[in-house]
């Protein structure tokens, strides 16, 4: 099987996750909701600790901390913010401590230098004095895919 | 002497949860329910299930259709027309192994929804008396 290159996004929604600002695809995001229950599923990796509900459906929930070097979630309530993301072919629920006004760049993604996140990256961006980096989801999700 | 009569389950769609591990098993595989027999081993669920399973206290014995014994919690409840949804396609992997096919909308609030004639390994029951005995 072969996988089409990711697309670096043309409008990206900044988040903050334990003091990290990253940014994902704001054309894939569906909804934003806040604290919810969640439950553990178990023997899954910290990245996927568990699922929740969301329209009558389970869906997969993603903690970026460990890919950061951040404790990961336990059982209980989810981060203070939950970003519904459509991937190509899923739909997963990504927490985050903080969700800021989505954004055009004018410039475009720069390859990315920051070697401390564990996680597929379209690149980075300037916001402010800041960098945010793009994370590309779908190539993540992907990764975390195990043979059934 | 059992004081436990045996449950008969119907074939509907119920669940049977057990609210100290928290779990919700698929009560059409179930055949019955009986006092444990120490001449009928069986393994103890939970540990199937959950990487840090309680360890067992009061127990009952769970028949399943093709025969399988699995020891539970004696404290469970059975529950009509519970709602399940699906796991998401990126947790099968993890879940098939252990038989965990849903989650369970409970008033409660979300459970695992666990289907024991899909625990891995329990065809062939020899192995399964020797990874689960207990008392």
């Amino acid at each position: 099987m072969t996988l089409a290159l990711p697309r670096a996004p043309e409008v990206v929604l900044p988040i903050e996750v334990g003091g990290w600002l990253l940014a994902v695809d704001a054309l894939a995001v569906v909804e934003i909701f806040g604290v919810r229950p969640w439950i553990a599923i178990p023997r899954a990796p910290a990245t996927i600790p568990g699922a929740l509900a969301w329209r009558g459906r389970a869906l997969a929930l993603l903690d970026l901390g460990p890919a950061l070097g951040l404790p990961g979630l336990t059982s209980g309530d989810t981060r203070l913010r939950n970003l519904v993301v459509r991937l190509r072919d899923d739909v997963v629920v990504l927490g985050a401590d903080r969700v800021l006004e989505a954004w055009r760049p004018s410039e475009p993604i720069r390859p990315s230098h920051a070697v401390e996140i564990d996680v597929p990256r379209h690149g980075e961006l300037q916001l402010g004095e800041r960098l945010v980096s793009v994370l590309d989801l779908e190539t993540w999700v992907h990764s975390l895919r195990r043979p059934t | 002497m059992s004081e436990l009569v045996a449950v008969q389950l119907g074939p509907s769609r119920r669940a049977l949860v057990l609210p100290e591990l928290p779990l919700a098993l698929a009560s059409e595989a179930i055949v019955a329910i009986v006092e444990v027999d120490p001449d009928a081993p069986a393994a103890w669920l939970p540990a199937r299930v959950f990487e840090h399973a309680p360890s067992p206290g009061a127990r009952r014995a769970l028949v399943l259709g093709d025969g399988v014994r699995f020891e539970v919690p004696a404290i469970m409840q059975l529950v009509e027309q519970v709602e399940v949804l699906a796991i998401p396609e990126l947790l099968r992997p993890i879940t098939d192994p252990i038989g965990v096919i849903g989650l369970a909308v409970l008033p409660t609030g979300l459970t695992l929804f666990c289907d024991p004639l899909r625990i891995a390994g329990i065809a062939g029951s020899a192995g399964l008396a020797e990874i689960g005995l207990s008392g």
